[in-house]
C-alpha cells in the first residue's frame, strides 16, 4: 500500500527537488541510484495484473510482466509518484480517491515490493426481448446513477449503448456503485394492428430494469468492483396514447416548432404532425408518462427577415395516461414574473464592477427546463425591472446567483422567501415581483481540521438549506468568504469523502450536526472554526 | 421510384381536387429471397399523405393494406434477421406500388433478403482486446455506373475488442480499422532553442519515451497496411462471416513542416491537420499533435508511416487550405511552399442567357478531386473572385434561391476549359465566364417487355456525346404499373434504355454499355419540355446472383 504522507509535501516543491538533479548537481550529492520494486494487483481478486503500464512521476514508463512485477532502476533518493494504468480497471485518480494537489508519494529507496492497486471495471450485459420473446435491436440501454451535483442528487448516464441485430448489449467501463438500466427503444416501436377490431396503438416505450416506467419502481444493480452481471430484459407492450392541441398566437408567416419531451430527456418526434397553417398538432405513439410540451415561434422583425434572438415561446407540462385533446399553447400569453434587483453592494461602483444576478425559475418535474434571466441584462440597461416570460403555472424553485461581487441577501416574491420555499404559480395569476437584494458584507470564514490535512468540508445552513457550501480541503486549512458566503447561523462538520454527500438535504446531513461546530456569521465578521473529520457512510468502498 | 427517407412533419397544402374513393388495397405475401418461404410476421409500412402507415403481416408471410385511394405508394418491409428494405430495392431505387381502377396490386411477392453479418475481433500485438478501435466497413457499389468502394456503416469495438455489422446485403466488403494504442502518448519531439532575442532560432530535440511513442497505422482485413492487399469479404444473404485484424504498433511518425507563410498578426491563426485516403473515398483523420518551432517552422507528430495528405488551415477562411501529399517513412522534413500546388486568384461573371433572376442571393461552388471546394457570394452584377485557389481541375455550379438555373458553359482566359470543367495552374489570375441557362426537362413513361409493362426495370438515360456522363446522366426504375419519371434533364441529345436486372452493370464505362446503345432511342431534351416514351426493356447479359 502506498505510504500517505503527513508531512505537508506539495507536489512542486517535489518536482523541483526531481528536475535539479542533473548531473552536475548530483556531484554535490552522494550519487547513489536505487532499484524501485514493485506489484500491480487486482484490487478485487488480490491477482497480479500483467502487461500494466507503471508510470513514474511522469518520466518514465514499464509495462508489468506476467506475474505483475515491475523494477525500475537508477532511481535518486527522494520521493517518486508512482501511478499504473490498464485498460478494464480503474486506478486511485480515476476512482476519484486522491486529491488532484496531493499525490500519495512512494519514497526512494524503498523496503519490499511497492503495490500498486488497480480495481477492475464492472460490466452489464445482456439481452432484451419483447413479449414474444424475440430479439429487439436499436434499444437504447443506459446505465445511469444517482450522482450529487452541486449538492443536489440528479439521476446521471453513465454509459450507453444500443442493442444489436440479436437484442445483445454489453455496457462496460463502469466505476463501482448502484446502478438502475434504462431501455428506450428508439423507434417507439409502435404497430397498427390493422386486423384487431380496437384501434388501439400499442407499442414500447422507456422502461427500467425490470419493467417500471420510471425509476421509483425500479431496481437497483449493484457493481462492485470485477462484477460482469448478465441481464435480461423482457420489453411488454404498452398502450400508446395520442397528444392533440392547437398552438395559438402565432402568425402564418412566422416559423414555428413544437418539440415534446419526457422527463427522462428523450424526445418523442417520430410521429408528429403538424399543420403550419392552422397551429393544430398531433403525435401519436406516446407513452404514458409525464412530458413537456414546448412551442418556439422566431418572429420576423420590421426588416422582414426573421429573428432568432428573441423567440417567443410557450411551455405545457402534461401527464399522458389516456387520449389527451383539446390542449392549448399560447404563445406570447404565458405568465411573466417580474425581477427586481436592489444593489446595495457598497463602494468599488466603478464600470468595471458590474453587479449582476442570474435568476432561474426550475420547473419542479422538469428541471431541465429552466428559463433564466440576468438582471440587469447589461452594464448600460435602464433600471427598470425585466421580465421572465412564457411560463407554465406550476411549483417553481427560484435560484439566484450573483455573476460578480456580492451575495444574494434576500430573494423573496410577495410573502414567499425563496430561498427557503418553492414559489406556485397558479393558472391565470400573476405573481408579484421577484426581488433580489445584493450585498457584499459577506463575512469570512477559516476552517481547520483537527485531525488531518485532507477531508471534504460542509458549511451547513440549517435556515436556508440552499445557502449550504461545501468545500475541499487539501492543506488543514480553508478560507471561505464571499460571494457565496452569506451572513447567518451555520453548522460546520468535515467528512473524509464529500463527494456523494447531498449537503443541502437536512436528511443526508442529520448523522454528520451531532458533531458540527456552530458558529454565527454577521456580516463583516472574521470567524474561524475548528473540527475533526468524521468517516462519511456514502464513500462507496 | 426513389426511396424517400423518413416521413415529412408537415400536411400539405389542401389541394381542391375531387376525393376518388379511397378503396384499393396493397396486398401479397412476404418471402425470404433465398428460399422462397413465407416470412412470420414482418412489419410492413408506406406513407399515406406524409403519415406513416404501418402494420404487421401474418404467421403465413400474408399482408393486406386497405382503403387507399389511387396513386403510387413506396413499400417498405423489416423483420428481424433481415434487411430493412423498399421493394425489389436496388441502392436507391426500388418498385412504387401504383394502385388504382383496373390495376393488380394484391399479388405482390415481397422479397426480403436475409441479412448478412460481418463480425469479429481486434486485437493488438500481444493478442489482447483493442477497445474503441474505429472499424469501418467499405461496400462495393455501382451508384454512378462505376464501381466504387465507399464507407456503408461505422462501429467502435466494445470492451471484448468486438465489432459487428449487421443487416447487410449480399456483396463485396472491405474492412479498414483506426485505433491508437492505450498506452500511446504523442509528444513533440522538437523544442525551441533560442528565447532570449528571438531573432536565431536553433532545434533541440526532446527525448520522447520509444515504448509510448507508437501508434497503430490503419489496417486493412486481414492485416494489412497497404490497401492493395486487403481481402473482400464476399458475403451472401444469411450468412455469417467472421473477420479479425491484429494491429501492430509502430514507432510514431515526426514530421517538420517549414517554409510555412508567416501570419505577422496572429502566429495563432494556424491549424494543420493530417489524414489518409482510403479506397479513393475516404479520408481517415489522424488525432495528430502538432506545434510550432518557430515561426514558419511547425512539428506533425503523433502520424503512421505512409501516404499522408496534409490540410495547412491559416486564417479563418477555410477554404483558404491547402492541400499536399507525401510519403512519410521516419522523421521527414516537407518544404511546404515547394509541396503545395500554387495559389491563384479565380475572378469572373455568371450570365443569365434569359431571365432576370436576382443574382445578389446566387451562390457559386467550384468543386476540385478530393472534395475540395470554394464557394461565393455572387455581386448583385454577376461577378465573383475567389482568393488563392489551389491548382487543379474544377467543376461551377450554381445555386439560386428560387432554382430553375443550370450551369450551361464555361470559358476562360488563364486556364483550360474542357466541357463544364476549368483546369487552373495556378500561376497567373484566371478569369471566367460562366453562362447558366434555364429549363431543364423531363422524360416520362413506361417501360415494357414483349409488349407488357415492366416493373422493376433499370431505366437509364446518358449524353449522346459519351460527356458529362457522372453529372448529366439519369436513371429511375419502373413501378409496378412500368411507369417511369426521369427529372430535372439538362437540355440535349440523349440515349434512352431500359435495362432487365441491369443493376450490376458498370454503366459509365462506353464499353459495357455499347451493346444497349445500339437498341436505344434518341431523346432531345427541351428547355421546360415534358417528353412521353414506350421504351423496350432489353434483357441484361449478366446474371447476377443476388
Amino acid at each position: 500500500m502506498l505510504r500517505r504522507l503527513h508531512a505537508p509535501v506539495l507536489l512542486n516543491t517535489f518536482f523541483a527537488l526531481g528536475l535539479s538533479l542533473t548531473p552536475s548537481a548530483a556531484r554535490q550529492t552522494v550519487s547513489e541510484r536505487f532499484d524501485l520494486r514493485g506489484k500491480v494487483i487486482n484490487a478485487a481478486t488480490g491477482e497480479p495484473v500483467s502487461g500494466a503500464l507503471v508510470q513514474v512521476s511522469d518520466q518514465e514508463s514499464l509495462f508489468t510482466q506476467s506475474d505483475g512485477s515491475f523494477v525500475f532502476t537508477n532511481l535518486p533518493r527522494g520521493q517518486v509518484a508512482l501511478a499504473a494504468r490498464k485498460p478494464g480497471f480503474f486506478n486511485d485518480r480515476e476512482l476519484g480517491h486522491s486529491n488532484p494537489g496531493m499525490f500519495p508519494m512512494t519514497p526512494v529507496p524503498f523496503e519490499g515490493d511497492a503495490i500498486v492497486k488497480l480495481t477492475p471495471e464492472g460490466i452489464i450485459f445482456g439481452q432484451v426481448k419483447n413479449e414474444n420473446g424475440e430479439p429487439m435491436d436499436e434499444v437504447a440501454v443506459r446505465a445511469e446513477r444517482w450522482q450529487v451535483l452541486d449538492g443536489r442528487r440528479q439521476l446521471q448516464i453513465a454509459t450507453e449503448t444500443r442493442t444489436d441485430d440479436e437484442g445483445n448489449f454489453r455496457l462496460a467501463e463502469l466505476l463501482p456503485g448502484n446502478y438502475y438500466l434504462a431501455f428506450v427503444p428508439v423507434d417507439g416501436g409502435m404497430r397498427n394492428d390493422f386486423r384487431r377490431k380496437k384501434q388501439g396503438a400499442e407499442g414500447y416505450g422507456l422502461q427500467f430494469y425490470p419493467g417500471s416506467p420510471d425509476v421509483a419502481g425500479a431496481i437497483v444493480l449493484q457493481v462492485r468492483p470485477g462484477t460482469q452481471l448478465r441481464m435480461s430484459q423482457m420489453f411488454g407492450r404498452q398502450h400508446l396514447f395520442e397528444v392533440a392541441g392547437i398552438v395559438s398566437g402565432t402568425k402564418p408567416e412566422d416559423p414555428f416548432q413544437i418539440s415534446f419531451v419526457s422527463s427522462s430527456g428523450d424526445a418523442v418526434m417520430r410521429n408528429l404532425r403538424l399543420n403550419p397553417k392552422t397551429g393544430r398538432f398531433q403525435i401519436t405513439g406516446v407513452p404514458p408518462g409525464s412530458y413537456m410540451l414546448t412551442a418556439t415561434s422566431f418572429q420576423r422583425g420590421s426588416d422582414g427577415q426573421v429573428s432568432y434572438s428573441q423567440p417567443l415561446t410557450a411551455m405545457l407540462p402534461i401527464h399522458v395516461s389516456s387520449d389527451l385533446s383539446g390542449l392549448v399553447l399560447s404563445l406570447g400569453a404565458g405568465i411573466s414574473a417580474a425581477v427586481q434587483l436592489r444593489d446595495e453592494v457598497q463602494g468599488n461602483a466603478s464600470p468595471n464592477n458590474f453587479h449582476q444576478v442570474v435568476v432561474r425559475m426550475i420547473p419542479k418535474e422538469f428541471p431541465q427546463y429552466a428559463p433564466a434571466i440576468s438582471v440587469p441584462p447589461s452594464p448600460d440597461a435602464s433600471r427598470a425591472p425585466v421580465r421572465i416570460e412564457g411560463l407554465a403555472p406550476g411549483t417553481y424553485s427560484v435560484e439566484a446567483t450573483s455573476t460578480g461581487a456580492g451575495y444574494i441577501a434576500s430573494l423573496r416574491c410577495g410573502s414567499v422567501d425563496l430561498l427557503k420555499d418553492d414559489l406556485t404559480i397558479a393558472p391565470g395569476s400573476a405573481p408579484p415581483p421577484i426581488e433580489v437584494i445584493l450585498r457584499n458584507d459577506s463575512p469570512q470564514l477559516t476552517v481547520a481540521l483537527e485531525n488531518g490535512m485532507a477531508a471534504g468540508v460542509v458549511i451547513y445552513s440549517q435556515e436556508y438549506s440552499r445557502r449550504s457550501l461545501a468545500a475541499q480541503i487539501y492543506n488543514g486549512t480553508i478560507s471561505i468568504s464571499g460571494p457565496n458566503l452569506a451572513p447567518g447561523i451555520y453548522q460546520v462538520f468535515a467528512v473524509n469523502d464529500v463527494s456523494e454527500l447531498e449537503f443541502r438535504n437536512p436528511i443526508a446531513v442529520e448523522r454528520y450536526l451531532k458533531h458540527a461546530k456552530v458558529v454565527s456569521l454577521q456580516p463583516g465578521d472574521n470567524a474561524s472554526v475548528r473540527v475533526m473529520i468524521q468517516q462519511s457512510a456514502e464513500s462507496q468502498q | 421510384m426513389t426511396v424517400l427517407i423518413f416521413a415529412l412533419i408537415l400536411f400539405p397544402a389542401c389541394a381542391n381536387v375531387p376525393q376518388a374513393p379511397a378503396a384499393y388495397p396493397i396486398a401479397g405475401v412476404v418471402v425470404d429471397a433465398v428460399t422462397g418461404a413465407p416470412v412470420p410476421r414482418v412489419e410492413l409500412w408506406t406513407f399515406v399523405k406524409n403519415a406513416e402507415m404501418k402494420i404487421i403481416a401474418g404467421e403465413d408471410g400474408r399482408f393486406r393494406f386497405t382503403a387507399l385511394e389511387a396513386g403510387k405508394y413506396p413499400l417498405y418491409g423489416q423483420a428481424q434477421g433481415y434487411v430493412q428494405e423498399g421493394y425489389d430495392q436496388h441502392g436507391a431505387f426500388f418498385t412504387g406500388i401504383v394502385v388504382g381502377a383496373g390495376l393488380d396490386s394484391e399479388h405482390l411477392v415481397f422479397r426480403l433478403h436475409p441479412q448478412a453479418v460481418i463480425h469479429g475481433r481486434i486485437t493488438d500485438e500481444h493478442g489482447d482486446a483493442v477497445r474503441h478501435a474505429s472499424v469501418r466497413l467499405f461496400a462495393s457499389s455501382n451508384a454512378r455506373g462505376m464501381r466504387a468502394r465507399g464507407v456503408q456503416l461505422q462501429t467502435q469495438t466494445d470492451d471484448l475488442g468486438e465489432y459487428r455489422f449487421a443487416h447487410l446485403l449480399a456483396g463485396k466488403y472491405y474492412l479498414a480499422v483506426q485505433a491508437q494504442p492505450w498506452y500511446a502518448q504523442a509528444g513533440l519531439k522538437w523544442r525551441n532553442a533560442s528565447m532570449q532575442n528571438g531573432s536565431s532560432f536553433r532545434r533541440i530535440e526532446v527525448k520522447l519515451d520509444p515504448t509510448l511513442d507508437v501508434v497503430y497505422p490503419v489496417t486493412f482485413y486481414p492485416g494489412v497496411l497497404n490497401e492493395r492487399s486487403a481481402i473482400e469479404l464476399n458475403v451472401t444473404a444469411g450468412s455469417r462471416e467472421e473477420a479479425n485484424i491484429q494491429l501492430q504498433a509502430v514507432p510514431s511518425v515526426h514530421v517538420i513542416l517549414t517554409n510555412l507563410p508567416v501570419d505577422e498578426k496572429d502566429a495563432n491563426n494556424f491549424g494543420v491537420g493530417a489524414n489518409q485516403k482510403i479506397f479513393g473515398s475516404f479520408a481517415a483523420v489522424f488525432p495528430a499533435v502538432s506545434g510550432q518551432i518557430s515561426p514558419g517552422e511547425y512539428e506533425i507528430a503523433g502520424l503512421p508511416p505512409g501516404e499522408i495528405t496534409f490540410t495547412i488551415n491559416q486564417g479563418a477562411n477555410p477554404q483558404e487550405a491547402r492541400m499536399f501529399s507525401a510519403n512519410v517513412s521516419e522523421d521527414n522534413t516537407l518544404d511546404v511552399a515547394a509541396s503545395t500546388a500554387a495559389l491563384a486568384n479565380v475572378s469572373g461573371r455568371v450570365i443569365q442567357q434569359s431571365g432576370n433572376a436576382d443574382m445578389q442571393e446566387a451562390e457559386l461552388t467550384i468543386t476540385g478531386k478530393d472534395n475540395r471546394s470554394a464557394s461565393t457570394k455572387l455581386r448583385k452584377d454577376g461577378t465573383f473572385s475567389f482568393a488563392s485557389v489551389q491548382a487543379g481541375t474544377y467543376k461551377p455550379y450554381i445555386a439560386l434561391p428560387q432554382g430553375g438555373q443550370y450551369v450551361q458553359q464555361v470559358a476562360a482566359s488563364g486556364a483550360k476549359v474542357h466541357g463544364r470543367q476549368v483546369t487552373l495552374d495556378g500561376s497567373h489570375e484566371a478569369q471566367l465566364t460562366i453562362t447558366l441557362a434555364r429549363g431543364v426537362g423531363q422524360l416520362m413513361g413506361t417501360a415494357q417487355l414483349d409488349g407488357k409493362p415492366k416493373a422493376g426495370a433499370m431505366v437509364l438515360l446518358v449524353p449522346e456525346s459519351g460527356e458529362n456522363i457522372e453529372d448529366d446522366s439519369r436513371m429511375d426504375q419502373s413501378d409496378s404499373d412500368g411507369t417511369f419519371a426521369l427529372r430535372e434533364i439538362l437540355p440535349g441529345k440523349y440515349r434512352l434504355m431500359a435495362i432487365d436486372d441491369g443493376w450490376d452493370l458498370e454503366w459509365a464505362n462506353p464499353a459495357v454499355l455499347k451493346p444497349f446503345r445500339e437498341n436505344a432511342q434518341i431523346f432531345e431534351i427541351v428547355p421546360d419540355g415534358s417528353t412521353k416514351a414506350t421504351v423496350n426493356v432489353q434483357r441484361s447479359t449478366k446474371n447476377t446472383p443476388r
